[in-house]
């Protein structure tokens, strides 16, 4: 008995001994579970492989949802924001910028991609691959898989390396083609990178130049579309285009003065920014983004693009440039300027004292900007951007009420008594201010028909104005009844009571405005057509073909011999076009041979 | 003879029983379930209030929150009244760059884990800055996680993200040890979070990616782990809070799992808080606190607020 006792016993205790080491072998099993194995760092993203949620005799914390439903659509749990989040929240990885509440504006997931999106292809496969219902997820872009983690080209996870926004402009291809095409420049380097734009998030490529993520980034941005800031009043793109500041609180801040005007891709300046009212970053027209509806086969797109607020039905309907107005799209050369790349030369000598010419924006055809042979636009006398020269900042309290004069109204050189802007291209016209028919020596006190006088107009102001003019040369002044053509400007002043009445041509002076019966062509003295004159019909005389009201003596461009309100012309001086008695009377034998 | 053998085999079978026991206590029948009541919740007063809260601790009645995603530190009343707040973002004195944990000592200074600056910020509990200390091991930066203050303030134990250590600094900021580094093996971290002490001065740290908790001596000597990779009752995905009770229960929180899972002092897994096999969820849940009147604080980072609830007994 004792023997099998002790048998039993000593069996037992085998039996024992081999528990505690069968435990043990669990034990370290269970620990090794603990280990860092291939399929254990597989599930810590890709948790629903455990296979512990085909167990049935524990229920586990959470439920077993390969591919749940989620906002975002239907798609794996390891891409989803609710798994990155657990890793990235601060604890592990820092990326809670994303999540952070009111900076929530992301790149769309949960949505198909729209028509315009171009995904590239691989072996037949997306390289930016969609959720199982065609939708964008977290995964489309990112991936633990295939990149080099411990390079800084794909700090993020990317699908692909994207230091040069190579990864957006997989997709967006449409958006890469540049002002040609509407689109805001990419890959050049900018000429400013604000500290404040730095810091909002925007980056440059790798080069330094501009990219997509200098004004959008995918995640936590601060408005839609993916804004790197807000853009609400062109913040964003004023920090880059700080020159052009001045335009907010200006009249040009649609935001303010019609805020309710719809730009072509139907926004709002009161909620897209000032800057929208006539730029849009993507899918412009032209070259400068126009934001407006131009119009068809328009010779001058800039000016095209002004005369669409600038028309009877636009937003500036108060604003209209008149049916005389300085004309646009016509070469710089007209008024004898010969233009280089930042210097413009007049064929006319200046006289002593006048400004030096400044150089203002030509433009060709397509509305880009040009040195040589370019064409005068709206945008070559006026800066859209700055309601006065040199204006850094426009700030009114009540911009409605603002009224424009030759300081102001978005010139770019001040048009202020000396005509400085007029004289900055009409050089050849510029001795009208040594002359009596600068009306700031002979009639300071009058006024032409905007009622605007020459001591704050210019000279040119007393005969012509840049737009709303009275006729063919933008007349300043109303023709006097029954008096015809341009002989009818002229009566304005020399007329009874008129301002020149002691310069009166009498009852039998030579024919004006009358046909010219010479058989001779004067070579020297220009002759006006009627508004509806047949082809080959000669012009008509007018008081302009023996006068240039801006030049007092022919011979002599510089006399200021003019300038005495008193002094009397003569038979060479007085305006003429030629001398009447020197060189053998030029001006009569020009015709009268 | 008998006793003997009795005696032998007894201790085998206990042993065997133990070891036994230990493996499937985890993982075991149903779901046990603890209750708790929701009793407030502390979302700030500010225009957009807390954003991402990422830790929470009570001195004297006063809610200190971290407000991580405003940079910032808020503090409330007992009420859940928005007091005050202090910071912003930047490295000024007092400014904070993602701040995540906070802790205090008995002297009711606070200290907040300047996670962004690479340093430890002490203020006095009306938020006035008393120093900082910057965390350095082996002349690189690191990023602090948490911070446990000893009682007296004496010692300061931090979690470094990116060296995978535990160091503790004096009072001045020298450090005086440090342990850890990056591996699975007991004693080392993959991205140490939380950090509390037990009642009897133990260290415990939340080692997020190796999903366990692990107690240390002052000193750093290991003593055990509690919990493990998996989705199991007793299994941790990402622990990322963790605070002792009064009777030694070590609350976790898991902001995948979104549960709040209990283990006693030795380490076993007791229950999940929520109600009838139903665990509660919280919502992205990390740091934590207990107030002197047992009341359990959880912050719930995409929930943007703290939640306070009573533990039921």
């Amino acid at each position: 008995m004792a023997v099998y006792i002790k048998s039993v016993s000593r069996g037992f205790c085998i039996l024992l001994w081999a528990g505690l080491l069968f435990g043990l072998l669990l034990t370290s099993i269970a620990e090794a579970t603990r280990l860092p194995s291939a399929n254990r760092e597989c599930s810590i993203c890709h948790i629903m492989w455990l296979t512990e949620f085909r167990r049935d005799d524990v229920t586990p914390l959470i439920q077993y949802q390969p591919k749940p439903v989620l906002k975002t659509g239907k798609q794996d749990v390891s891409s989803t924001p609710r798994m990155c989040f657990s890793c990235h929240d601060g604890f592990v990885l820092d990326s809670r910028f994303m999540w952070k509440k009111g900076r929530g504006h992301n790149h769309p997931v949960g949505e198909k991609p729209s028509d315009k999106i171009k995904i590239p292809l691989v072996e037949g496969k997306k390289l930016f691959p969609l959720n199982d219902d065609g939708k964008m997820y977290c995964g489309t872009c990112h991936t633990a898989h295939g990149v080099d983690w411990e390079t800084d080209d794909s700090p993020v996870f990317m699908r692909i390396k994207s230091r040069d926004g190579e990864l957006c402009e997989a997709c967006h291809q449409d958006k890469t083609t540049g002002p040609e095409k509407g689109f805001h420049i990419l890959h050049r380097k900018p000429d400013r990178f604000p500290a404040d734009l730095k810091k909002a998030g925007s980056r440059l490529s790798s080069k330094g130049d501009i990219t997509c993520q200098s004004c959008h980034r995918p995640h936590a941005a601060a408005e839609e579309p993916i804004l790197v800031m807000r853009n609400n009043d062109s913040q964003l793109c004023l920090t880059c285009h700080i020159d052009k500041l001045a335009v907010k609180g200006s009249k040009h801040d649609m935001s303010l003065m019609a805020p309710d005007d719809l730009n072509i891709k139907g926004q709002k300046s009161q909620t897209a920014g000032p800057c929208s009212a006539c730029h849009v970053p993507h899918q412009g027209g032209g070259l400068f983004l126009w934001a407006r509806q131009t119009e068809k086969a328009s010779d001058d797109v800039i000016s095209s693009t002004c005369r669409s607020c600038h028309n009877k039905e636009g937003p500036a309907h108060k604003k209209l440039v008149g049916q005389y107005s300085h004309p646009t799209g016509v070469p710089i050369t007209d008024p004898g300027i010969i233009a280089t790349a930042n210097k413009w030369v007049s064929r006319f000598k200046d006289f002593v004292g006048l400004k030096p010419i400044q150089v203002l924006p030509l433009y060709n055809k397509n509305g880009r900007r040009v040195a040589k042979d370019g064409l005068v636009t709206c945008a070559s006398c006026h800066d859209p951007h700055n309601w006065a020269p040199h204006a850094k900042k426009t700030q009114r309290k009540d911009t409605h009420k603002l009224k424009g004069d030759g300081r102001s109204s978005f010139l770019r050189i001040a048009n202020d008594e000396n005509s400085s802007l007029c004289i900055n291209c009409h050089r050849e016209q510029s001795v009208v201010t040594m002359s009596k028919h600068n009306l700031d020596i002979s009639a300071p006190q009058a006024s032409n028909v905007a009622g605007r006088k020459v001591s704050t107009d210019g000279a040119c102001s007393a005969c012509h104005l840049p737009h709303k003019g009275q006729g063919s040369h933008m007349w300043a002044r109303k023709k006097v009844d029954g008096k015809q053509g341009e002989d009818g400007l002229c009566a304005s002043c020399h007329r009874e009571e008129g301002l020149a009445d002691k310069k009166l041509v009498g009852d039998k002076g030579h024919p004006v405005h009358a046909k010219m019966t010479m058989s001779a062509t004067p070579e020297m003295l220009p002759l006006y057509k009627r508004k509806q004159a047949k082809n080959g019909e000669k012009g008509l005389i007018e008081c302009a073909t023996c006068h240039n009201p801006h030049q007092w003596d022919s011979r002599d461009a510089a006399s200021k011999a003019g300038t005495d309100p008193e002094v009397d012309g003569d038979a060479d001086t007085s305006f003429l076009r030629l001398p009447a008695v020197a060189q053998h009377g030029a001006l009569c034998t020009e015709c009268h041979n | 003879m008998m006793p003997r053998v009795n005696k032998s085999c007894l201790f085998l079978l206990l042993s065997v029983i133990a070891t036994v026991t230990h493996i499937t206590a985890d993982a075991s029948g149903q779901l046990q379930t603890h209750q708790i009541k929701h009793v407030a919740d502390i979302t700030g007063d500010d225009p957009g209030g807390l954003s991402l809260p990422g830790d929470v601790v009570v001195v004297k009645g006063r809610i200190y929150v971290v407000d991580g995603g405003n940079h910032r530190v808020v503090v409330f009343d007992g009420s859940g009244k928005q007091l005050f707040k202090f910071g912003k973002q930047g490295s000024e004195r007092g400014n904070f760059n993602g701040p995540v944990g906070i802790g205090a000592d008995h002297s009711d200074r606070i200290y907040v884990a300047d996670r962004g600056n690479n340093r430890i910020q002490v203020f006095n509990r009306d938020g006035k800055q008393l120093r900082s200390i910057t965390v350095m091991d082996d002349g690189n930066l690191v990023r602090p996680i948490d911070v446990a203050a000893t009682p007296d303030g004496s010692t300061l134990f931090v979690t470094g993200n990116n060296n995978h250590s535990v160091m503790a600094f004096n009072q001045k900021g020298k450090l005086l040890r440090k342990w850890g580094g990056r591996g699975a093996e007991n004693g080392k971290f993959r991205y140490p979070a939380t950090i509390v002490f037990t009642a009897d001065k133990r260290v415990v740290v939340v080692d997020v990616l190796n999903t366990r908790i692990q107690l240390f001596e002052q000193s750093g000597k290991f003593i055990t782990s509690i919990g493990g990779w998996g989705v199991l009752p007793g299994q941790l995905v990402r622990p990322k809070g963790i605070v002792v009770d009064k009777d030694g229960r070590f609350l976790v929180s898991d902001s995948y799992m979104e549960v709040v899972q209990v283990f006693d002092d030795a380490g076993h897994f007791l229950y999940v808080l929520g109600d009838n096999e139903k665990p509660y969820r919280m919502t992205s849940p990390a740091g934590m606190t207990i107030d002197s009147d047992g009341r359990l604080y959880v912050a719930e980072m995409l929930d943007n607020k703290v939640s306070i609830f009573e533990l039921g007994r």
